[in-house]
């Protein structure tokens, strides 16, 4: 386990690249099509709510250092919720991760390879992510942080670059649909920090426990400064009426920079940038898949259980019949999977498993119960 | 053994995927490709429209070639149903894959603009080949003729003149450069308009249309013989306006100028403003307009008030207007003429698009919007269909420095 921990700024990187992948699919474009032109004072809105959660998740987890969700729940409710939680975090991951390599194989198929398979696109990622989780978990972490670094680059030159086709005054009505549309509805779009999800499941992996405050701040303040730049891109380029008709949204405004006339089509840089992430993402996800199960199964050498996995992931993301319906998956399904999974199962694991802590404690007439009791 | 069925199975990986890529790269590559760099549509005499294509030849893309009169270029025409329908058939004429990530250049002629061209420009703008920098241009003629009349002087790309082509409208303001991104976005939009270049063909036993669209005539009293202009064959002076996305008018050479200065989009450019000492003269004057037009929308009984301010710095280019007139007083009244000049102009353009063409391409609705506390409420408003009711009232400040290198005496 010893080789598996990781430090403070590849912890970083991981839950970046968790909320950035989605950032770069279609995450700006649903949030901008819910609030229109209050999405900056929507993404503000939620940032802040999101820091809220993370503070209190900090807390609730500092009682427990270095136990993951799972360990939590056996300790709430035995071996049977830790089991029913392994199987919803599985199935939440496998899903997403399928759902998001689908998403991002049909752009490939649109924009380079019209004429090939999408399945055949998809079982080229599934050999890198195969490839990828043959390596340690370190290994994949430091190379996730170069290519987060260079997808930040990205999104921050996705920004700049087009800075002078922006409209400033789409941001006008600052209010969007209205106040209830941007601060009680738009709550939802809390589902915008679903790498949230990876913080429950990172504190065995982390180096130093003491720092996991920092690694959640530091993670979902960049998260929040991501969004708010891609929302703000695509909120000050187009028309929020041609936002909702668009499929990958942020490589469009990519295809709009230029720096005079030697510095052109800087779309197909980023594109492979942005492969390059999702690459390592679904490698995380998978990962965390493989660990998961192993876990329910109490398996120990898990060498060949990611391939079982990953032609389970590739059995569901063949199940969406166009691009249409892999779009409302993500819109509508994985939005509320996340609310309900991270900020309701979740939170609500965390604060009961708190509560019992104190009742124990208070059982046995002692202020703290000794680490190793868990 | 258990490394040699690794490596068979590292085989048989690469070998299952160079088969299943190989006829992706047979396609794609580039001997087998031929390159648009402009298409043209018209409203088609038997079907829905008539769709011109213009190539490059591969010999002529080199740019070695001996002619020192123009690059040569293939046009073809065809008749389909849709601008898919007509590549598809294309397609089929041609021993090479057509591909538009080249195309410069879109031409519709005013017939179709007129009827409306959104169709056209979805089409366009969902196909990943064509940039949303390709240029829209309106013509007066048909389109067909407007591509077949193109004829580079001082260039010999095809391509590259295109490319060059808008680039007029940064240093004169007689032209917009007008791309499908924009126009696209425009189209959608609920603050404004969209435009396109109005092109021209020039006609042997015609003159330039530039005096006809409102320049004075120092631009259409050259020598048409010499002129790069006429060799070119063709020319791009002032905008084609639209209401949502159907064409609806044009604008002049100075309203063109004017457009510009209202959204911004001109730095520097050349204006004549009449002399206040002499009225049959004219003062040349080269305007930087370094600070952005101010616009301030209210909404009074319903209807909107814009006020618009706007700032430039001018020298005075002609030599023979400088020499004696340095004094503060002969400076002021330049500054004064030259402001009233330009309100005027503005005005004018300003109270043509609301009166006249009922089409608000300056995007001051975008200066409306904060005007009202939420979307609905702005989307309720119909501002596109209020513009008419506009009134406006422009506010000029123009300060005049010395020339350029004299000072004068």
């Amino acid at each position: 386990m010893s080789e598996q921990k990781i430090g403070n700024w590849e912890a970083i990187a991981l839950i970046l690249t968790i909320i950035i992948n989605h950032i770069i699919l279609e995450l700006p474009k649903d949030i901008i099509q819910t609030t229109s032109s209050g999405a900056i004072l929507n993404v503000v809105f939620i940032s802040f709510v999101a820091l809220g959660i993370i503070f209190l998740i900090c807390n609730l987890l500092k009682k427990f250092p270095g136990l993951d969700i799972f360990d939590i729940s056996k300790f709430l409710g035995g071996k049977w919720l830790k089991l029913i939680i392994c199987i919803l975090f599985l199935l939440y991951i496998l899903f997403i991760a399928s759902t998001l390599l689908r998403s991002f194989s049909e752009i490939l198929k649109v924009i380079f390879f019209p004429r090939t398979p999408i399945y055949l696109i998809m079982i080229l990622f599934f050999i890198a992510i195969f490839i990828i989780n043959r390596l340690k978990f370190k290994a994949m972490a430091r190379a996730n942080l170069f290519f987060t670094v260079l997808v930040l680059l990205t999104l921050l030159f996705v920004f700049l670059g087009n800075l002078e086709n922006f409209t400033w005054q789409r941001i006008y009505p600052i209010l969007g649909n209205g106040a209830y549309s941007t601060f009680f509805s738009g709550l939802s779009n809390l589902y915008a920090f679903g790498g949230i999800s990876y913080l429950y499941l990172i504190p065995p992996y982390l180096k130093s426990q003491k720092d996991y405050s920092k690694v959640a701040f530091i993670s979902i303040l960049s998260s929040a400064f991501c969004l708010l730049i891609s929302v703000s891109t695509l909120l000050f380029m187009f028309s929020p009426v041609l936002i909702k008709q668009q499929i990958f949204s942020l490589y469009l405004a990519a295809r709009f920079i230029e720096f005079g006339r030697f510095f052109q089509r800087v779309d197909a840089v980023f594109m492979l940038i942005w492969l390059f992430s999702i690459l390592y993402y679904l490698s995380f996800a998978f990962y965390f898949i493989t660990s998961i199960f192993k876990k329910i199964v109490n398996l120990k050498n898990s060498k060949w259980c990611v391939s079982l996995f990953i032609l389970f992931s590739f059995g569901i993301a063949l199940i969406p019949k166009n691009m249409l319906e892999v779009i409302i998956l993500e819109s509508s399904i994985y939005k509320y999977i996340i609310i309900c999974l991270i900020f309701i199962i979740g939170l609500g694991i965390l604060v009961l498993a708190n509560i019992k802590r104190l009742c124990i404690a208070k059982k046995k007439g002692v202020s703290e119960i000794n680490e190793n009791f868990y | 053994m258990k490394t040699f069925i690794k490596y068979i199975i590292i085989g048989f990986i690469i070998i299952f995927f160079s088969i299943a890529f190989t006829s992706t790269h047979n396609i794609q590559s580039i001997d087998d490709i031929s390159y648009v760099v402009a298409l043209g549509i018209d409203v088609g005499e038997q079907n829905n429209l008539k769709v011109t294509f213009q190539f490059t030849k591969p010999t002529s893309s080199s740019g070695e070639g001996t002619s020192s009169e123009s690059a040569s270029s293939i046009v073809d025409s065809i008749e389909a149903e849709s601008v898919d329908n007509a590549v598809n058939l294309i397609n089929t004429y041609t021993s090479k894959e057509i591909n538009l990530s080249h195309c410069k250049l879109i031409v519709f002629s005013e017939e179709l603009a007129k009827k409306g061209i959104k169709e056209e420009i979805y089409s366009f703008t969902n196909k990943v080949q064509i940039r949303p920098d390709t240029n829209i241009v309106v013509s007066t003629t048909s389109a067909k003729e407007y591509i077949e009349s193109v004829k580079p002087s001082l260039e010999n790309l095809v391509a590259k003149f295109y490319v060059l082509l808008p680039n007029s409208s940064e240093y004169t303001g007689y032209t917009a450069n007008v791309e499908l991104g924009q126009f696209m976005n425009k189209i959608v939009s609920k603050t404004g308009q969209p435009i396109a270049i109005l092109g021209n063909v020039l006609k042997e036993d015609s003159s330039s249309s530039s005096s006809s669209i409102g320049l004075s005539s120092n631009v259409s009293n050259n020598s048409k013989e010499d002129s790069p202009s006429s060799k070119n064959g063709i020319e791009n002076i002032g905008v084609a306006v639209f209401k949502h996305d159907k064409f609806v008018g044009t604008l002049t050479a100075n309203e063109t100028l004017s457009y510009l200065i209202t959204t911004g989009e001109i730095k520097s450019c050349n204006i004549s403003i009449p002399d206040p000492q002499n009225e049959n003269n004219a003062i040349d004057l080269f305007f930087t307009f370094d600070y952005a037009p101010n616009f301030n929308v209210y909404i009074i009984n319903g209807s909107p008030y814009v006020t618009l301010k706007i700032k430039a710095d001018a020298r005075v280019s002609s030599v023979e207007q400088i020499s004696g007139r340095t004094s503060d007083k002969e400076i002021r009244e330049i500054e004064k003429s030259a402001s009233n000049y330009l309100c005027e102009q503005i005005s004018h353009y300003l109270y043509k698009t609301s009166k006249d063409l009922n089409s608000d391409i300056s995007d001051i609705g975008k200066y409306c919007v904060k005007e009202f506390k939420t979307l609905p409420e702005f989307e309720e408003y119909q501002w596109l269909e209020r513009y008419q009711d506009a009134f406006f009232k422009v506010n000029c400040e123009v300060d005049v420095e010395s020339g350029f290198l004299l000072v004068g005496s």
